[in-house]
């Protein structure tokens, strides 16, 4: 008991550290097991201390959604990382590219609630407590070189969580239930991704699951919170000038100069 | 050396009484930083609230790059709307001698009507685009009780951010279904086309605008209230104008408005 408390706090150092010196490291997990959650304790340890720090929390961010992606890390569900508010970059606002380690973005859609949502609420609930949907780029940066990290790893890592820039136009909830959705990334005019909501399931089982998980994590999913519902695409490297565009549901698209 | 925040609140209220210009604040030695001329127009307001008026909002300004450079600064100002500052558009036309202002200047905006608090720090579009009731196209009457616009941050800013009267069209509560950064602005003079812009001119999305709002006045300790309108800075050029004149500004997806200047 007291071992695993000591090597969380440890991890919670060197990732700090890492962050701080804008230097990757190598897997946790290959030095040592590193269960989820004990993984978990470090994320909302850390959270905590921004939060105390006056960094207040946003909300959330999803990732691993795929069956195919979890099978890969070797999960049997999702992941789920903090999104604090000095992370989030409006319209107009440039991404700080020389902030990050290793950055790369993906779209994704994001939705916003207007109540909060608890454990174990229906479809009919989750859908009720949205209050409109939102194009977004998820600017991810993973303490671990080159991104190779088990499970636990990112987990820890407050899933790889860099920032989120912002779309400018509020969408009705009900395009998280129209699969054919697509979401497409640009940068810097050139490499492009591209995916279907299809891709990533059924995003109405996922706030209901990350309602539950963020409830285990003690805080729960509130009213004004960001939940970021992963991206159906791969995650293509920020340079660090251009632009980051990004097109969805509805014609909604987000450019944003890279700085 | 200490500026004397009440005598140069006075100086500038005398100025609105009388309709004469006074000389720039800048050359009044201290009075170099912005948050002195924020106290001078939190001066200028209480006696405002104290003659009987009320705040109804807050109007945003130096949004745009162009103005940004000229003033040497990268951040937006703000200034306090006052009900005393508003023109009723009743059928979205208002009304006012132009008598009533010193160098009247109009601008086109879009109003945020919030119908929930805004407080910051962190506040983002998120958080504006949960807030805002609805929104409108919007005429701010810009105008200096200092002498030929000779206006350095700390004047505009201690002047109430220039604000001289505002005009809102009718709300619109879809405003939802619009891309804020992509409406356009169109602004008329008797037909005559004179101002024009997109959304995206104020700091790229008026929302950016406000969330930047929520979190500079919670650097003052205050915060947006529900009900309050929000002018969220000029999406074009501002036009001079003169009795005899009917402006008018045309926002993609809302409701026009006008105002007319008589003698």
């Amino acid at each position: 008991m007291t071992q695993a408390l000591m090597d969380a706090a440890a991890i919670q150092t060197a990732i700090a550290r890492c962050r701080a010196a804008r230097t990757p490291r190598g897997s946790f997990a290959a030095e040592a097991p590193l269960p989820l959650d004990t993984a978990y304790g470090v994320q909302v340890a850390m959270a905590r201390e921004r939060e105390v720090q006056g960094d207040a929390i946003a909300g959330y961010k999803l990732g691993l959604l795929s069956p195919s992606k979890q099978r890969q890390m070797g999960v049997s569900e999702p992941i789920i990382g903090h999104l604090h508010r000095s992370m989030l970059i409006n319209p107009g606002e440039g991404v700080p590219a020389g902030r990050f380690i290793q950055p790369r973005v993906e779209p994704e859609l994001a939705v916003v609630f207007a109540r909060d949502v608890g454990a174990g609420a229906r479809r009919g609930q989750v859908l009720a407590a949205i209050d409109f949907a939102l194009l977004t780029v998820d600017v991810l940066d993973s303490i671990y070189a080159g991104y190779r990290f088990t499970a636990g790893d990112v987990v820890a890592d407050n899933a790889s969580g860099g920032a989120v820039i912002l779309g400018g136009r509020p969408l009705p909830p009900d395009v998280l239930l129209d699969g054919s959705h697509r979401l497409r990334l640009t940068v810097d005019g050139q490499a492009w991704q591209e995916g279907a909501l299809a891709d990533l399931g059924d995003p109405v089982a996922w706030v209901i699951w990350a309602a539950d998980k963020a409830v285990s994590l003690g805080r729960g999913l509130r009213r004004g919170d960001l939940l970021l519902l992963g991206a159906p695409c791969a995650a293509v490297a920020l340079p660090t000038a251009g632009a980051v565009v990004a097109e969805g549901p509805l014609g909604a698209s987000l450019v944003a100069p890279i700085q | 050396m200490e500026v004397a925040i009440d005598v140069l609140a006075g100086r500038l209220a005398e100025a609105w009484e009388t309709r004469r210009p006074i000389e720039p604040l800048h050359e009044n030695p201290g009075l170099a930083d912005v948050e002195a001329a924020y106290r001078i127009q939190q001066a200028w307001v209480a006696r405002r609230l104290e003659q009987g008026d009320a705040v109804v909002g807050r109007k945003i300004g130096l949004t745009s790059r162009a103005m940004q450079e000229q003033f040497g600064v990268n951040e937006p100002d703000y200034g306090t709307l006052l009900e005393s500052l508003h023109l009723p558009a009743p059928s979205g036309v208002a009304s006012v001698p132009v008598g009533r202002f010193i160098q009247p200047r109009a601008e086109g905006e879009i109003a945020f009507l919030l119908k929930e608090p805004l407080s910051g720090p962190g506040v983002s579009v998120a958080d504006v685009f949960r807030a805002t009731a609805a929104v409108a196209a919007a005429i701010e009457i810009v105008d200096s009780r200092i002498r030929d616009w000779r206006i350095r941050l700390v004047d505009t800013v201690a002047d109430n951010a220039s604000c001289g009267a505002f005009a809102v069209g009718p709300w619109c509560s879809r405003w939802r279904e619009l891309d804020l950064a992509l409406a356009g602005m169109t602004l008329y003079v008797n037909g005559r086309l004179a101002s024009s812009g997109t959304g995206a001119a104020a700091l790229g999305h008026p929302a950016t605008c406000v969330a930047w709002l929520a979190n500079k006045l919670a650097s003052l300790g205050q915060r947006l209230e529900a009900g309050d309108v929000v002018l969220s800075g000029s999406l074009g050029p501002a036009v001079p104008v003169a009795a005899g004149q009917l402006v008018r500004v045309e926002v993609g997806g809302l409701a026009p408005v006008a105002v007319q200047f008589t003698a």
